[in-house]
């Protein structure tokens, strides 16, 4: 198996998060192991793997929302992270505005609440609509617009694209590269889409329980003798990369050359 | 006759507990847990029993065994695998059984039990309307600290967490008002229909409300409305105080929701 690190750019990056060794079992189930990797400041990195991965955990863990087992989570002191988590339940039971939604721990007034919509290109006359029948692209914009209220070193998205159609999707990656390339907001992201992944990470790290391999998008794909975490015929051409390893159905890990 | 001492006593205790009612019930709602109440509620019995077991009155028994039976709560309610609103009805319906053969075993004890059931608001003593002010201001003093977070942690946990929220402290602060709210409201609403009492006004004010603010306040003021009607009815047609509050909240309930429905406001 690579090393994490290998892939690392070469000149020398601020890093904002460091996770060493993190390993977290739920329910007797390992689902995180030996999670060793960092993020660097300003740089985008795309967790992919399959459906019950723990990729969506590992995030957990970063953001100190559920704790590991082992292993150490390093933050940069003073990092202020932004969250978008995959799926909102909100409580359709409670009366609730855009705009006291964008306020709900902090109240910012009109003019940085327009700035942050013009941002995420929203209209600011969705300020006083109730937020309960939002479209899913209006929604994750809105839930975006709030984290960038924080103004974070450091965006976490998980699948922040889900549900929307082509163009929302498009146009949301296009939205993230802006910020990312603007605001030098740092981004961590879970993504299926494997050719926006390819296109604009800066790193990819490839989970299944473990880190199953990372590097940059150009050499992940070319990485020689790997078999693919996702089959062999993958209908995603730019999905090309190998593993050197096999995941059996009893969980354990069948080490091919 | 409104300036009767008794009636002002009533008037005094149920219109605390009708303002309380509207916070504290919002947050209930959004938080999903409208079945919370009732668990507690029905352990009130025993609190009675432990109150004169150990001589500190019936108020303090009652809010010592309500704040234990929500702080174990806390505990056990997430993870439980039958799913939380059974086993708020097990515990809930378990404490009431409890409490009622407790009341029959203790020699000795005159009980008039239809008034814990069911709230005898113009009793209400001096003694009883110092405890409702010290739980009462305990509860305002929660809520005006915690308002922000607590409607942060009912609509996005997990990002309230990541924002250095505590989730954990935020349930126990919630689990501790709604004690709070019990043991205050069971003189005036009974045990069986503290719940009614505490969720039917702000699920009304949800209809009428823009902001987690307005429906809370409106909340309040639907109670305020059904208390002192309900208090006239009792005073004026010797009506029972507690169901008739409760019929008023529940017409209010359905004017809202028709008001909603006409004017076709979009939840």
């Amino acid at each position: 198996m690579l090393k994490p690190d290998t892939f690392m750019s070469e000149q020398q990056q601020e890093i904002l998060v460091n996770l060493e060794d993190v390993c977290l079992s739920l329910n007797h189930v390992r689902v995180l192991e030996n999670i060793t990797f960092d993020i660097p400041a300003g740089q985008i990195v795309t967790l992919i793997g399959p459906n019950g991965a723990g990729k969506t955990t590992l995030l957990k863990v970063i953001l100190g929302i559920v704790r590991p087992d082992s292993g150490r989570v390093w933050k940069k002191s003073g990092l202020k992270i932004g969250y978008v988590p995959q799926k909102l339940h909100l409580p359709r039971s409670i009366a609730l505005t855009v705009k006291r939604f964008l306020c709900l721990d902090t109240s910012y007034d009109d003019r940085e609440l327009v700035g942050v919509l013009n941002q995420t290109g929203l209209a600011p006359e969705i300020l006083q609509r109730s937020i309960h029948p939002l479209s899913g692209g209006e929604m994750q914009r809105v839930m975006l617009a709030r984290t960038l209220l924080k103004q974070p070193d450091l965006l976490v998205l998980d699948e922040p694209v889900q549900g929307l159609d082509p163009v929302g999707e498009e146009q949301f990656y296009a939205l993230l590269n802006e910020l990312n390339q603007t605001k030098k907001c740092a981004i961590l992201m879970v993504s299926h889409d494997l050719h926006v992944v390819m296109a604009g990470s800066n790193r990819v790290l490839c989970i299944n329980r473990h880190i199953c391999c990372s590097g940059h998008p150009d050499e992940i794909e070319s990485l020689p003798g790997y078999r693919t975490l996702y089959g062999e015929k993958s209908a995603l051409a730019v999905y090309r990369h190998h593993h050197d390893h096999l995941h059996l159905p009893d969980g354990s890990i069948q080490y091919v050359d | 006759m409104w300036t009767e001492p008794f009636i002002l006593r009533g008037l005094l205790a149920a219109g605390t507990m009708a303002v309380l009612a509207g916070p504290i019930g919002c947050l209930m709602i959004w938080r999903r847990m409208a079945y919370f109440s009732d668990a507690l509620s029905h352990s009130a019995l025993a609190g009675v029993l432990l109150g004169i077991g150990l001589g500190i009155g019936q108020n303090a028994g009652v809010a010592v065994i309500v704040c234990l039976t929500a702080l174990l709560l806390v505990r056990v309610s997430e993870k439980f695998i039958i799913g939380t609103d059974l086993l708020l009805l097990i515990i809930g319906q378990t404490a009431l059984c409890l409490g009622l053969i407790g009341l029959n075993c203790l020699p000795g004890i005159r009980t008039d039990l239809s008034a814990y059931l069911f709230g005898d608001v113009l009793s209400v003593s001096s003694r009883d309307l110092f405890f409702i002010a010290v739980t009462g201001s305990l509860c305002a003093v929660l809520l005006f600290f915690n308002w922000k977070k607590q409607i942060f942690t009912a609509v996005l946990p997990d990002v309230a967490q990541s924002e250095n929220v505590s989730t954990a402290r935020q349930s126990v602060i919630f689990m501790l008002l709604t004690a709070l709210f019990v043991s205050l409201a069971l003189k005036t609403t009974g045990l069986l229909l503290v719940s009614a009492l505490l969720l039917i006004p702000p699920a009304a004010a949800r209809f009428l409300a823009k902001t987690p603010e307005g429906m809370a306040v409106t909340g309040s003021l639907i109670g305020l409305f059904s208390v002192v009607c309900g208090l006239a009815c009792s005073v004026y047609f010797d009506m029972p105080a507690a169901p008739s509050m409760e019929i008023v909240c529940a017409v209010l309930f359905l004017l809202c929701c028709l008001l909603h429905r006409r004017h076709k406001i979009i939840i």
